[in-house]
């Protein structure tokens, strides 16, 4: 092998090995851009966890259950109020009639 | 002026002062005498009126105890509101008080008719005061239903809204549960509004315009049929949220 045919092969490697470590790098770039954990891919793990807990159906609808059951203590609350009110209304109007027998009170 | 000015000044009023002391002095025994003059039907009247105003003070004093222990009771009524009422009444039954002594020692037709007069004219319980306390009683209870329905309809709502997040029919809920918040803001501006007007009214007042608590019950009413039109409005969403 001649000086000149030396050096054409060490210019041929290095030209490949240039080439294969663009190759790597694009290739890194795009697994980067589709793999990089940004904040949508992470929302989208984390639903995907929510997703796997509520897809037990026990779960699901012990919780659903417990919300309405909570709405109905809730209700319940309020329907003793209204029971109070009735109550306090009745007072009222009472007090209110009672207003005519003041002025009525004879004195002589 | 000049002193002899100041001299007549002066004797003119030793000679009203001496008057004016005479007179008084001549009144003393006219007074305790006042009752031994009156007539035996007039000394009849006039113990019939002390007795019926001792009767009136004594209903209003039991009345006004009662009302302490509501306003006492009031669950979200403010404390400088309740402070208010609390004095109020108490000033009522001291002044009550004071003058049931008072009447019982008039001895005259005149005095004792006067007093008795001002159980209601200057007092105002049965007029005023009992049912200014029993509005502001029933709107602060109001404003505590309101306050629960207003929680109420919050949760509603976020069910509502995790349920259309699953995909289910809402719109039926939702229109309902608009309906509830439109009822409960209706009675909120009754309830608060009778409240605030309310407290601050006196006797006085009472006498000036006969008619100024004229009203005030019915609007409590009809917060009160808001109310109930929001409970039921809630009651159906529930209902229905059970079987979605």
């Amino acid at each position: 092998m001649s000086r000149n045919q030396a050096g054409n092969s060490v210019i041929t490697a290095l030209v490949g090995l240039l080439v294969l470590a663009g190759v790597a790098a694009a290739g890194y770039a795009v697994w980067a851009h589709q793999y990089k954990p940004t904040a949508s891919n992470q929302t989208s793990a984390s639903q995907t966890g929510t997703a796997s807990k509520t897809s037990t159906p026990t779960t699901s609808t012990t919780t659903a259950s417990t919300d309405v059951s909570a709405l109905t203590n809730d209700l319940n609350g309020v329907g003793s109020s209204l029971a109070k009110e009735n109550t306090d209304q009745s007072g009222t109007n009472s007090a209110i009639n009672d207003q005519q027998n003041e002025i009525q009170v004879p004195t002589n | 002026m000049n002193r002899s000015k100041l001299t007549k000044s002066l004797k003119l009023f030793g000679a009203s002062g001496i008057i004016t002391a005479a007179l008084t002095i001549a009144a003393v025994p006219v007074m305790a005498a006042a009752t031994s003059q009156l007539t035996t039907a007039q000394q009849q009247d006039l113990q019939n009126i002390i007795n019926k105003g001792n009767q009136e003070i004594t209903r209003r004093l039991d009345t006004l105890e009662t009302l302490s222990s509501k306003i006492s009771a009031a669950t979200k009524i403010t404390a400088s509101d309740k402070s208010y009422l609390t004095t109020e009444v108490s000033t009522e039954a001291t002044g009550l008080t004071s003058l049931k002594a008072q009447l019982d020692a008039d001895t005259t037709l005149s005095a004792a008719r006067t007093d008795a007069q001002s159980i209601f004219t200057e007092y105002r319980v049965y007029a005023l005061v009992v049912p200014k306390v029993w509005l502001i009683k029933t709107a602060d209870d109001q404003q505590l239903t309101e306050s629960q329905l207003t929680n109420l309809a919050q949760k509603i709502q976020t069910k509502i809204t995790a349920d259309q997040t699953a995909g289910k029919a809402v719109t039926s809920l939702q229109t309902e549960l608009n309906d509830m918040t439109t009822q409960i803001a209706n009675a909120l501006k009754i309830s608060s509004s009778i409240e605030t007007n309310v407290l601050p009214l006196q006797p006085s007042d009472y006498d000036n315009d006969h008619t100024i608590l004229s009203g005030d019950a019915a609007q409590l009413n009809t917060a009160h049929g808001d109310n109930v039109a929001a409970y039921t409005d809630a009651k159906n969403i529930i209902a229905s949220l059970k079987t979605l």
